[in-house]
């Protein structure tokens, strides 16, 4: 007799059992510390005991609560879960959201022939629901009654491996050994080695305080001596540094990007690689989200980019696990891939609108009183240390420029295309209709300005510009919305 | 369906009439009150419980008169600004996505197209439920900040919210 699901029900009575297992193993996890503190002042050993059995008697009271809380049932075309003890909540699920509807049998399963189901939505691990015990029969007729409804498109797991037709594939892109070097060459050096620079003040001072003196040991060499010294033993430093990085890098390339082959199929991506253990990663057009890339300075000489692909996936680690990373690439062979995806949509942005002069100028003068007050304050105190942080400043000043030089966002039918950069340059590309909500965000500052910041929110992370015209920013967030809205296309 | 590419005037897009949006009930300044008041007398428990373990108060100096001070200034800060800030929120449902905006000097006005919502829920915190209002929570696929939280409707006008988007996106599937 097939279970009837249009009146609330209450999972099967072995989900008490699960539920107080798994609000111990939460408590246990977080409040161990506390506890152990507890203990340690408390001294009574006796004392501590009847705490302990106090505390699982109450998580088995609310455990048994919670149980007694939770119920749903099923309407024509929706998932209805009310639950809660004190926080009460009533959740309604429409089946079309339903991605996926997974089966747990652990062992506490098995033994009470029952089984734990998992319902995802598309989202973060928010949008998943835990069934914590059905007796099967109960669990695969909810299955059926849900799958039935016509309106789901995908009952596969949202991350599974996916097969794609290798009809019709084309190699677009291969790294050669060559290519990998240039990679591991190209890295971003320059940030590691400014650790010695930090590294010798850090040294000198703790020195001193070890009363270990400098000066005694360098009385007996005279002062072009000390200083062709100190100047070679500086610099063997940095060369050796710059080395070690470098052979670093190379390694890391070697071993991240060896054998990397990247590939366009009928309607998707592939790409292989691995130097040990050979992966492969799949990508559908459809659940294709957004497109990166990017440059460095020096990268700017061989002309490579990395170019990452993501997807939606149901959390932060599936998603980063299941991107498409290249790196190595020419402009040449990300405009074909974009060609490939996009076959006759525009994709190509020519015209770009800048972010406000304010971006750069407020920073300027935070800034400069930072500096005002530093140099103030470097003639009451001793060491060369204030001036480390006083050369510093141009540096970000710099930065500043650069990152608002370069920022910009462009849209057309089809796309919304955002650059940026400081010293290299980073591209970011999504299709409009994909988008999942946009914001627009204004500090004090902005407000007397008339700026605010544009933040899109995708499946697969964040985009954001900050300080457009108040005006162009609302335009920008009326016209996503727009698209957003009148697209028929499935976003995934 | 023929693949059509019309130019698009920006200026002739529907806008977003900021003074449209509905402010939350002014009745939940009750709740948001009772709820400092809870708190307060736990963080005042607290306090007053390592009082009482103190020993020798020498030994701790200034410490203790320190904590009081700023327990008594975070108290007052909440009840003076959660109800200011809970004032500054307000919602805006349209015909096809739902705005919210918060924030006292950083604002933020999030929108979420009713197409993009994934399930939706009402949830409602002790207090709140006392007082009948509730929480009206929408969640969407793009993580945890375009998720949509309106707080302190009333659980009637929450209810009705939540079936008219639950209908909003049955109708944008077919």
């Amino acid at each position: 007799m097939k279970t009837d699901f249009s009146q609330p029900i209450r999972q099967s009575n072995a989900a008490v059992i699960l539920i107080i297992w798994k609000l111990y193993k939460t408590w246990f996890k977080r409040l161990l510390p506390i506890v152990l503190g507890i203990m340690a002042s408390l001294g009574n050993g006796r004392l501590f005991l009847y705490a302990f059995i106090g505390i699982l008697f109450l998580g088995a009271i609310w455990g048994i609560l919670s149980f007694l809380n939770y119920t749903f049932f099923l309407s024509e075309k929706e998932l209805h879960i009310k639950k809660g003890v004190l926080k009460k909540q009533s959740i309604v699920i429409p089946f079309e959201r339903i991605q996926s509807i997974n089966f747990k049998e652990g062992i506490i399963h098995q033994l009470f022939e029952v089984a734990e189901l998992e319902i995802d939505t598309a989202g973060s691990s928010k949008t998943e629901f835990e069934l914590y015990a059905l007796s099967t029969n109960v669990a695969n007729d909810l299955r059926q009654a849900i799958l039935a409804h016509h309106a789901i498109p995908i009952i596969e797991d949202v991350d599974a491996e996916v097969k794609i037709e290798e009809v019709q594939d084309k190699t677009i892109f291969k790294l050669s050994i060559l290519d990998l070097i240039k990679v591991g060459l190209t890295q971003n050096h320059f940030r590691s080695a400014l650790i010695p620079i930090g590294l010798y003040y850090w040294l000198r001072d703790n020195l001193e305080s070890a009363q270990i003196d400098i000066d005694s040991v360098t009385e007996g060499y005279a002062p072009e001596q000390l200083i062709s010294l100190s100047i070679s033993i500086l610099l063997g430093i940095i060369a050796a540094y710059a080395i070690l990085s470098i052979l670093i890098s190379i390694v890391t390339s070697f071993i991240r990007f060896y054998g990397l082959e990247f590939k366009r199929h009928k309607d998707g991506f592939s790409i292989k690689y691995g130097l040990v253990t050979k992966r492969q990663i799949t990508m559908k057009d459809t659940k294709v989200q957004v497109f990166h890339w990017h440059d460095n300075l020096l990268r700017k000489i061989p002309n490579i980019f990395n170019l990452q692909i993501k997807q939606a996936a149901s959390n932060a680690v599936k998603r980063k696990q299941s991107s498409i990373n290249l790196a190595g690439v020419s402009p040449h062979h990300i405009q074909i891939a974009l060609d490939d995806y996009f076959a006759e949509r525009p994709h190509n942005v020519d015209k770009f609108i800048p972010i406000s002069k304010w971006y750069f100028l407020r920073r300027a003068m935070i800034l400069s009183m930072l500096f005002l007050i530093l140099l103030a304050l470097s003639f009451y105190t001793e060491g060369p240390s204030i001036y480390f942080f006083l050369a510093w400043i141009p540096i970000f000043l710099l930065n500043s420029y650069l990152e608002q030089k370069k920022k910009g966002i462009g849209l057309n039918a089809e796309v919304i295309h955002i650059k940026g950069g400081r010293y290299g340059q980073n591209h970011s590309l999504i299709q409009t209709y994909k988008i999942q909500g946009v914001s627009l965000s204004q500090s004090p500052f902005q407000r007397r300005k008339k700026l605010n910041s544009l933040t899109i929110y995708t499946a697969a992370g964040n985009l954001s510009i900050p300080y457009l015209e108040q005006e162009v920013g609302i335009k920008i967030r009326d016209f996503i919305l727009y698209k957003v809205e009148t697209d028929n296309r499935d976003w995934m | 369906m023929p693949f059509s590419n019309q130019e698009i005037d920006i200026d002739l897009l529907p806008f977003v009439n900021k003074e449209s949006f509905i402010p939350l009930e002014m009745g939940y300044g009750r709740v948001i009150f009772y709820e400092n008041i809870i708190f307060a007398i736990v963080l005042l428990g607290g306090l007053m419980a390592f009082y009482f373990n103190v020993e020798n108060w020498e030994d701790w100096g200034y410490t203790p008169y320190i904590l009081l001070l700023v327990t008594i200034l975070l108290i007052a800060f909440l009840f003076w600004f959660r109800p200011k800030a809970f004032a500054q929120k307000s919602y805006l449902i349209r015909e096809h996505d739902v705005l919210f905006q918060s924030g006292l000097w950083w604002t933020n006005e999030t929108a979420v197209p009713f197409a993009r919502i994934q399930h939706s829920a009402i949830s409602q915190g002790p207090i709140a439920r006392a007082f009948g209002y509730a929480t009206l929570k929408l969640f969407t696929a793009g993580g945890n900040h375009s998720d949509l939280s309106i707080p302190a409707l009333n659980l009637n006008t929450a209810e009705q919210l939540k079936s008219f988007i639950g209908q909003k996106t049955h109708t944008n599937e077919d």
